[in-house]
């Protein structure tokens, strides 16, 4: 299935929008670095809205008390308890194993255009 | 609460879930619309003054939208629960809800001991306000006697006030870092009882843990049981039950894990050292299930098998309440909080029946609720 | 002749229904440990000088109440006021301190736990356990 989502104008870098690809809702991403990345818009936990979470940048650190960005590493923080995915693998930054439903996204001709059985992971 | 595979019904008609009672839901008033209803002399402190309720938490919530559900933020900038539209829409009617019971914002029990006669004016003012603004305007909601613990004679004042109001279910206690099981306390659970007042003890962000609040908010945010713990114990060997047996106290924000823990480690201290608290006169698991319940939420991801296992091992399937902490950061979808495979009559009892046998003030059913319902 | 003074292997051995010591070796506020036709008993001479006896094993790990402390109850009509029962005795386990009512052998945390009783009685000046010699 392949829908396009909207005109490319209209999803900046670092910003987000929900769209329906068929019957599933979908968050569709351009990363700060211009990357475009889609995942299911529910989360795995109990069904919060993605779309009306955070997109961030993934922290990490190696000791205590140390935080840094990664750089190019992007996060979908869920507006209800905060579960944090991988937007790139849709897997959640606790257990790769916990995974989101991945869309393929591309910039078409001026447009957004999302497609099931995308990169399933990275 | 595992993988899901895509739900056509999420883009068609929402599902709206088993009816349920949610025993905490949080409306929120800012402080300058408490001013109808504070004595003029207490307006400059909040006009001029600024006042702005304690808060000791060393950190922020590190979550998407801070203390709220980051959808749950008005439009307008206004936190989450303020507005009595959008938590019907967001709440009422988005789930099958048949009684949310407000808990509120603002409780002077756990902020810091001074300047009480300010603050008990100040929980009579969020009586008032909640009556008119919340309870007198949307029937499925029932309210919560707010009252400054710090000041035991207050306390009683309002809440024989405010019980001859029937939209209130529950007298309300947040807890900072006093134990309520305190003589000095006792009045107030006796009030309570004689009005068929639940007592709720809602756990707050200034309740250190037993060291302390540690270092981040997620160390400190998963000890949260441990305050419920101090709490129960000191009720229990203070002889709070046993002193009213009418009494019933709902533990809320705190989950529910803890329990059968608690229940095991408690009665072995009974029976070993009842002598040093003659007072209490049943084993503390007899007076948890005769007398304590539990709000679920912030509940863990439980297999069916665990929390049927857990309830089991609590020796009652009667003393867990179904909550969401509606607009909070970690509230709980009564679609998805419960396994989907849980035994039908236990997520009954938890989502409704467990709620309706404790809070004896809520008026009649408004519709049977049954399993058919759920989901 | 306390309890505390009777080495596990010195208590008396008796037949069912013969004397374990004379009344008046026994007095108020001592428990004697007997070994009463092949059962472990501990026999309770209360201060108020009432005779009582008991399984001598603990419910709990089995330690014998023998060796635990024999003192008044201790009750309260509310919180914070210790007050004594009057005539009411309890053996406390000197392991981890269940306490059980002499006269009925009950546990002071439930009810429904108890101790076996034994029947003692006093006559012609000894103390007899179990039922009267033939
Ligand atoms: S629903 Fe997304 S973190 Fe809980
Ligand atoms: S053995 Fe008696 S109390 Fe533990």
């Amino acid at each position: 299935m392949r829908q396009v989502i909207c005109n490319a104008a209209d999803l900046p870098a670092g910003e987000m929008l929900a769209a329906n690809l068929g019957p599933m809702p979908i968050v569709v991403v351009r990363t700060e670095d211009g990357q475009l990345y889609g995942v299911l818009d529910k989360c795995l936990h109990m069904g919060g809205r993605l779309s009306k979470g955070r997109l961030q940048r993934a922290v990490d650190g190696r000791e205590c008390g140390e935080y840094h960005e990664e750089s190019g590493r992007f996060v979908l923080k869920c507006p209800w308890h905060g579960y944090e995915y991988d937007v790139r693998t849709g897997a959640t930054l606790f257990d790769e194993s916990r995974r989101l439903t991945t869309f393929a996204v591309r910039e078409e001709n001026g447009q957004i255009v999302a497609e099931t059985n995308g990169r399933a992971s990275a | 609460m595992t993988a899901i595979t895509v739900d056509p019904a999420t883009s068609a008609a929402p599902r709206r879930g088993p009816v349920f009672i949610d025993t905490d839901v949080h409306e929120r008033v800012d402080t300058t619309s408490l001013l109808p209803y504070l004595a003029p002399v207490w307006h400059k402190y909040i006009t001029d003054y600024r006042w702005v309720p304690d808060r000791v938490l060393p950190y922020s919530q590190p979550t998407a939208g801070g203390l709220d559900r980051l959808d749950s933020l008005l439009p307008d900038g206004r936190p989450g629960g303020s507005d009595l539209g959008w938590l019907t829409s967001q709440l009422l009617d988005e789930y099958n809800v048949e009684y949310a019971i407000l808990t509120g914002w603002l409780n002077a029990s756990a902020f810091a001991e001074g300047w009480m006669e300010f603050k008990t004016a100040l929980m009579s003012a969020v009586n008032d306000y909640q009556a008119e603004h919340w309870l007198e305007k949307e029937p499925r909601l029932c309210g919560s006697v707010h009252v400054n613990a710090w000041d035991t004679e207050g306390s009683v004042r309002e809440i024989d006030r405010m019980a001859a109001h029937p939209g209130f279910v529950q007298v309300m206690l947040y807890v900072g870092d006093q134990p309520f099981g305190h003589p000095r306390y006792h009045p107030i659970f006796e009030a309570a009882a004689r009005h068929g007042l639940v007592v709720g003890i809602h756990h707050s962000e200034n309740s250190p843990v037993s060291m302390g609040f540690g270092r981040y908010f997620a160390e400190w945010h998963t000890l949260v049981p441990q305050v419920f713990m101090s709490q129960m114990g000191s009720l229990i060997f203070n002889g709070v039950f046993d002193k009213y047996p009418d009494l019933k106290v709902n533990m809320i924000e705190g989950g529910f894990s803890y329990v059968p823990h608690f229940m095991w480690h408690a009665d072995q201290q009974y029976r070993q050292l009842r002598h040093e608290v003659p007072w209490v006169k049943r084993l503390p698991s007899q007076i948890i299930r005769d007398q304590i319940r539990f709000a679920t939420q912030p509940i863990e991801e439980f297999t069916a098998e665990q929390l049927e296992t857990l309830i089991g091992q609590m020796e009652s399937d009667e003393l867990v309440c179904f909550s969401t902490d509606y607009p909070h950061w970690d509230f709980d979808s009564p679609l998805e909080a419960l396994p989907p495979d849980l035994n039908a009559d236990l997520a009954q009892k938890i989502f409704y029946d467990n709620a309706r046998a404790l809070y004896q003030r809520l008026p009649a059913a408004t519709r049977v609720a049954t399993q058919g319902d759920r989901r | 002749m306390h309890a505390d003074s009777v080495p596990l292997d010195a208590r008396p051995a008796v037949g069912a229904g013969q004397a374990v010591c004379s009344a008046g070796e026994l007095r108020p506020g001592q428990m004697l440990p007997v070994l009463a036709d092949g059962r472990d008993v501990v026999v309770i001479r209360t201060p108020d000088g009432g005779l009582h006896g008991l399984e001598d094993r603990c419910l709990h790990c089995g330690r014998r109440l023998s060796h635990g402390r024999l003192h008044v109850a201790v009750t309260a009509t509310d919180v914070g006021r210790y007050e004594e029962e009057q005539g009411r005795f309890v053996i406390k386990c000197s392991g981890d301190g269940y306490e059980y009512d002499v006269a009925t052998g009950t546990t002071l945390f439930d009810s429904a736990r108890s101790v076996t009783r034994v029947a003692v009685r006093e006559a012609d000046g000894a103390i007899f356990v179990g039922a009267p010699a033939a």
